[in-house]
């Protein structure tokens, strides 16, 4: 227990915002191919390890001229997230990150930190060199840190690039800028209030990609039980100048966070009998829990939160961070679809464990929801 | 007969390649022959002479035969085009050459219109003639040379279209 709710500095991408529930985590991905070599995929095992030295040291010039180190991390992507193999992972905010879907890709690639994790780097997974940042910082700010390191790193070896369609990768969704935006958003408020869709459907037809996400352990169960408020928006559509996307990006999240803000002061506002109803019921799924879903324990554990901000719940500052750690711990964990089928029999340990975690942190909650009449 | 690997050129010469480890023989013409040389080469056998750009461009494996006429295959990785429409993926950036109507497919899905660009090399560039700009539009406002002013104000605006120009963001007071 103690373990799981250790303090880190990182974890306050979380407790920075002030609408801490809204929107979570941005991140930013640039993807870069070695000039003059075949893409990973179709590479040799010797020709990998050969483009993975020389993509390595090209970032470590790059990083250096913005005064940052690269330290290569040993392991796959699974022993690094995976806690109990006390995952390098676990305190940076790289959970969850919308990494290559298809197995064999990220099975074969090799990491890095950069900067004491400022950003992650991916080798040889879709592309020789992949750099990743996620905190809450505003987009603009985070492209333009790794953009510089990898104009450095060009310097040392340059990228495969073409006049007419820009930068070059295996993955045509990154080509062109090579960059790859997302974020997280917790829509409790425009879900209960029913404006869901529509704020989905604009989001569709301004190019970006809404995916429900759950963070299961690996084998974990899948999100039958969610309420399918928490969605990662991912940009799509890579026209214009990584400025312009940038930009976009930005002024969406920042419009989306309004919208779910907005709902939520008009939920407050007309004392919506389904917004406690939604609390109550959250916290009872907590304190009460046996057997607890990855998705489950998130969403309620979340709603703890949007609870408090909105003054529904009160949390004392120890508990708040209690609350922000488990939604952080419980992020830990990959971004599958909606349609993973489902394996009940998988994590059935995990599933009460995670129960026995909830129960004490949402059980002092109980005596605050309204008794009824 | 045309080139078995590129299907544009004839074909001049046989080459002998291992493909899933029986030897093979295909028609190329002389540019296929050279560029494939290399990657197959080095597939199959470590010459002490092999320096980074070999291995960079090794491939992990044979060049599938082509199983129709139609079916182009990338000279630069092998790739051919049925297995490019099946994964969504290319093996090497010849393969934006080779399959460029692909791309053009692929890119069309995701993007309306626009064209796609980068900012060269990195943002710094881009500050830095935006700074020099900036300074000879000042320099042009104070001698007076409104039309060269203008000019360069117009430039200012494509490179930085949020600088100063547009409306500061509201806070939330
Ligand atoms: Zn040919
Ligand atoms: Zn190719």
């Amino acid at each position: 227990m103690a373990r799981l709710f250790s303090r880190s500095g990182r974890g306050d991408w979380l407790r920075d915002l002030p609408f801490s529930t809204v929107a979570f985590r941005r991140c930013v991905a640039i993807h870069r191919n070695l000039d003059g070599a075949v893409f990973p995929e179709r590479q040799s095992p010797e020709g990998r390890e050969t483009a993975r030295g020389v993509a390595l040291r090209a970032l470590r010039a790059g990083a250096a001229e913005r005064r940052m180190k690269v330290e290569e991390l040993p392991g796959t992507w699974e022993e690094l997230r995976r806690p109990e193999a006390g995952g390098v992972l676990r305190d940076n905010p790289f959970e969850g990150l919308p990494m290559p879907r298809d197995p064999e890709a990220l099975a074969r690639a090799s990491f890095a930190t950069v900067g004491k994790g400022a950003a992650l780097a991916v080798f040889n997974a879709e592309d020789h060199l992949s750099l990743y940042a996620a905190s809450n910082a505003p987009y603009a700010a985070q492209w333009r840190e790794l953009d510089a390191v990898l104009a450095g790193a060009s310097h040392e070896a340059p990228f495969a690039h073409d006049t007419a369609w820009g930068y070059l990768s295996a993955n045509p969704d990154h080509a062109g800028t090579g960059l790859a935006l997302s974020f997280d958003v917790c829509l409790f408020g425009l879900c209960l209030s029913r404006t869901l869709d529509p704020a989905l459907r604009a989001l569709d037809r301004l190019g970006f990609e809404t995916v429900p996400t759950f963070g299961p352990f690996a084998g974990d169960e899948s999100s039958i039980d969610a309420p399918g408020c928490r969605y990662l928006v991912q940009s799509i559509r890579n026209a214009g100048t990584e400025r312009d996307i940038v930009g976009r990006m930005d002024a969406t999240a920042r419009e989306l966070s309004r919208q779910e803000q907005n709902a939520r002061f008009k939920l407050l506002d007309a004392a919506s009998p389904e917004l406690s109803d939604f609390v109550a019921r959250s916290v009872s799924a907590g304190a009460f829990a046996r057997q607890t879903g990855q998705a489950e324990a998130l969403d309620v554990a979340l709603a703890v939160l949007f609870a408090a901000d909105l003054r529904l719940l009160r949390l004392g500052a120890r508990q708040r961070a209690a609350f922000a750690d488990l939604v952080r711990v419980l992020s830990y964990a990959e971004t599958v679809s909606a349609d993973k089928p489902a394996d009940p029999a998988a994590g059935a340990d995990d599933r009460a464990r995670r129960a026995a975690l909830l129960r004490p942190l949402f059980a002092p909650l109980l005596p605050q929801l309204d008794p009824l009449p | 007969m045309q080139c078995e690997i590129c299907h544009l050129h004839p074909a001049t010469r046989a080459v002998t390649r291992k493909i899933a480890g029986e030897p093979r023989e295909l028609y190329v013409c002389d540019a296929c022959a050279r560029t494939a040389a290399s990657p197959v080469a080095a597939a199959d056998g470590a010459g002490p002479g092999r320096d980074v750009s070999d291995l960079l461009f090794s491939i992990g494996f044979p060049v599938p035969a082509s199983k129709k006429a139609k079916d182009r295959i990338c000279p630069g990785c092998g790739l051919s085009r049925g297995e490019l429409r099946e994964k969504r993926r290319f093996g090497c950036p010849r393969c934006y050459e080779t399959f460029e109507t692909d791309v053009r497919t692929f890119l069309s899905e995701q993007i309306p219109a626009a064209p796609r660009s980068r900012e060269t090399p990195a943002e710094a560039l881009r500050e830095r003639e935006v700074a020099k700009l900036k300074a000879s539009l000042a320099k042009a406002v104070k001698e007076d040379r409104y039309e060269d002013a203008s000019t360069i104000a117009d430039r200012l605006r494509a490179l930085d279209p949020d600088g100063g120009a547009s409306a500061p963001e509201r806070g939330d007071g």
